[in-house]
């Protein structure tokens, strides 16, 4: 892979990350105090985030294993799971299918491997599948009275709210974040966590205008989870 | 270029708290590191299953410390980790023929409208059989319109019950003078084509290209009229329901192209989920055959193109009798010694249609080896022996024979089937020599024999070419055929020790480290091999065995 890709890369990734820890502090000059450049131009080459510590050579030490993209096969094999039975659909078709030969799903006469580089393509149509598969689980949950049959709104009421039942939102972000990453959350009020719930928060806020939020604004803020869970690097890579 | 490791580097980071003004990185920023058993199962459930786990199943690792073994034990029993195999094989045997053209229009009924607002009539597009049947190629009439004219036949000939065969002298033909030539217009009949499997499915077919002589005479032999050879014989059409012809591609190419990849499945299926020894796929005598598979190789891949892919049943070739609507109906049929598993199915050999790529494919996908050309090219006349600038033996060309060496050899294993098709080369067929063939221009012998007077072994059958005294090596290896060459693979351990390194390389998501400086890992290839060898080369066994090592359960 080319550094012009793993940049595009990056840049989604760094995307992604912002939707969950909103914005970035800019770079200030030591000296003036002014904000300084936010992006040193030169030869490509190994460069982390702002900031960041150092790190110790990964190649050294205990060997272990290589970091995969999920493959077209996987993701089509996982919506379903993660979401309970929907998935992402172009018209009637599946879209994992719809989209396959494009997103790079070799066909073993013109292409012979697949391509799993996270090019802005693959950005790009994952995010058409997030919105789209989300969409249709939220309006799903919408009109089930049983939460335990419900793929994103398992834990909460379509009325609950951050301010109203914390403790609940807190359990259904919970529940997402096992249920899409995998990955579990301890008790207490993590940093992850607290993130989620701002985003929750957040869109809420911003759907409903500042008003008394309705079931609507609040399945919007859901789906804004939803979204940025199924967007989030941590959900593409295994 | 930033590397690879990188990125799970940034990823941690975007996720993890904001790390300004902290001195050190977290632990996963910096090493590699176990993961938790939630994203142990995660990364289990999508390598050996395709999907993520549900809830459900994260939940009840909830108070354990550790994934339990009858997890991995069922994922290895499951519908997921069986298509899992199925891709994963299919990365390096590319089992996709869709584009390789069986139909040849010598042998296909095509639909063409005789006559303006007529529906349409299945006919040959040939010319030549067009000139056979008709008198012209091209048959236009005022009266009838295009080809056999678009009218019902219902008569004939009597000599013949059974077959309505077509006579062109009779009542029920029209025969017109065009240019001074006389052509005859048959008409059409209606016939339920072999590839529809609702019988109320009926189409037009002109009478002459519908009839259903099932045998003719070409020379003093008796051949079957779906035979290539008989193609000129004016009482040969399609056969019963059509059966000698190909149809509408989506209705017959694709199904039994796609019946092709299936078979190559299902052959992984065996040795994935089904029991068998992974050496099966390389070394089974055995194959499945389906509905269209059966059909097409009984009835009509013996009518074909001598320059398209030849695909005559072999000789004594066991063919289940199952129509050609038995789609989802599979048979189990012995091919006999000389077959050697996927490798001499017609989905391998059509999609690797020269013996060099075959054996080139077969070095890559179960010997982890390719060839490399060298970097610098050899002077003409240098080296011991001196290397030849020109000819065709490329084991003496200069700078070809550091690859060919080896390459020609391991082509030769492949040589007994035939290059561009998935006939067996019978010596009573295709004697290995035949002067006849030196200096002619038949198809025939352009296609299979050495002709040029010139040449290496004029008169030789072509992967015998090379087959003499003075290359051993070859002779030895087209005497042996595939399945002693991947037999000999197995033996020495090569199969055994690349299957290791490739289902490694595919759960571990990286490659073992067994090269030069970087080669500590050289001792757990060995051990893995001898344990894949010493426990019946057995695919479920391996996969455990990867998936339980430190590294697959460390990220960095």
């Amino acid at each position: 892979m080319d550094a012009r890709r793993w940049g595009v890369w990056g840049l989604a990734l760094a995307l992604a990350g912002c939707v969950l820890q909103g914005p970035a502090t800019p770079a200030v000059d030591a000296g003036s105090g002014a904000p300084g450049p936010s992006l040193e131009v030169g030869a490509p080459q190994p460069v982390l985030p702002l900031d960041h510590p150092p790190v110790v050579d990964p190649n050294a030490g205990v060997p272990s294993s290589g970091a995969r993209r999920l493959s077209l096969a996987q993701l089509k094999g996982s919506l379903p799971v993660v979401l309970r039975g929907h998935t992402w659909k172009i018209g009637t078709a599946n879209g994992f299918d719809s989209r396959a030969a494009t997103l790079g799903v070799p066909d073993y006469v013109g292409s012979v491997e697949e391509n799993l580089e996270p090019t802005p393509l693959y950005a790009k149509f994952m995010a058409d599948m997030a919105r789209d598969a989300c969409s249709r689980a939220l309006t799903a949950d919408a009109a089930e009275a049983d939460p335990s049959k419900r793929a994103v709104m398992r834990f909460v009421e379509p009325t609950d709210t951050v301010a109203g039942r914390p403790e609940k939102v807190d359990a259904n972000l919970r529940y997402l974040r096992l249920a899409f990453l995998g990955a579990y959350t301890p008790a207490g009020n993590p940093p992850e966590l607290a993130r989620l719930r701002n985003l929750f928060d957040r869109a809420v806020g911003a759907a409903s205008g500042g008003t008394v939020p309705s079931k609507a604004h609040l399945a919007e803020g859901w789906r804004t989870v939803c979204v940025g869970l199924l967007t989030s690097p941590e959900f593409h890579l295994y | 270029m930033i590397p690879r490791v990188a990125l799970p580097l940034l990823l941690g980071c975007l996720f993890a708290p904001p790390a300004r003004g902290e001195e050190v990185a977290p632990l996963y920023c910096s090493q590699p590191h176990a993961v938790d058993r939630f994203q142990l199962l995660r990364r289990l459930s999508l390598d050996l299953r395709g999907q993520v786990p549900s809830y459900e199943e994260y939940l009840s690792l909830e108070g354990t410390t550790e994934i339990p073994a009858s997890v991995v034990s069922g994922y290895l029993a499951s519908e997921g980790f069986r298509q899992v195999m199925r891709r994963y094989h299919e990365s390096f045997l590319w089992p996709n023929v869709s584009n390789v053209g069986f139909a040849v229009n010598t042998a296909t009924v095509a639909p063409l409208e005789l006559k303006a607002g007529g529906s349409s009539v299945y006919l040959f597009p040939a010319p030549n059989r067009r000139n056979t049947y008709r008198g012209s190629p091209d048959v236009d009439t005022a009266a009838n319109g295009l080809q056999c004219g678009d009218f019902e036949q219902s008569t004939f000939d009597p000599a013949h019950p059974g077959k309505f065969r077509v006579d062109p002298n009779g009542p029920s033909v029209r025969r017109t003078t065009v240019n001074g030539t006389t052509v005859y217009q048959e008409g059409w009949r209606w016939v339920h084509p072999y590839w529809e499997a609702d019988p109320s499915v009926r189409i037009k077919v002109c009478a002459f290209d519908a009839q259903e002589t099932l045998t003719t005479t070409v020379g003093t032999a008796t051949v079957s009229c779906g035979h290539y050879t008989a193609v000129g014989k004016r009482e040969c059409g399609c056969g019963p329901n059509l059966k000698f012809c190909y149809g509408p591609n989506p209705k017959v190419a694709s199904v039994v192209t796609a019946a092709m990849r299936e078979q190559v499945a299902r052959a992984v299926d065996k040795v994935s989920v089904g029991g068998r020894p992974y050496t099966d796929l390389v070394l089974s005598t055995k194959a499945e055959l389906n509905g269209p598979l059966a059909a097409w190789k009984r009835d009509v891949a013996s009518n074909l193109s001598l320059g398209r892919v030849f695909t005559v049943p072999d000789k004594g070739e066991p063919v289940p009798g199952l129509a050609f609507t038995d789609v989802d109906t599979w048979t189990e049929v012995d091919r006999g010694g000389q077959h050697a598993g996927v490798l001499t199915m017609p989905a391998f050999l059509l999609r690797f249609q020269t013996d060099r790529s075959r054996a080139n494919q077969f070095r890559i996908g179960f010997e982890c080896e390719a060839f490399e050309p060298p970097s610098q090219l050899e002077a003409p006349g240098s080296g011991t022996p001196a290397c030849r600038e020109d000819g065709t033996d490329l084991t003496k060309r200069c700078t070809c024979r550091y690859c060919h060496k080896q390459l020609e050899p391991l082509a030769a294993a492949f040589g007994p089937f035939a290059e561009a098709g998935t006939t067996f080369l019978d010596a009573t067929l295709f004697p290995r020599v035949s002067q006849a063939c030196v200096g002619s221009n038949s198809a025939f012998c352009r296609r299979f024999y050495v002709t040029d007077a010139d040449a290496d072994n004029p008169g030789a059958l072509l992967p015998w070419q090379y087959a003499d005294a003075s290359h051993p090596a070859i002779q030895a290896a087209i005497a042996a055929g595939p399945r002693a060459r991947a037999s000999a693979s197995v033996d020495s351990g090569q199969f055994a020790a690349c299957t290791v390194k490739r289902m490694f390389r595919f759960l571990v998501k990286r490659d073992m480290h067994v090269q030069g400086s970087n080669s500590e890992e050289l001792a757990l290839l060995e051990q893995l091999s001898a344990g894949f060898s010493s426990n019946g080369h057995s695919l479920p066994w391996l996969v455990e065995q990867v998936v339980s090592l430190p590294q697959y359960r460390r990220v960095r």
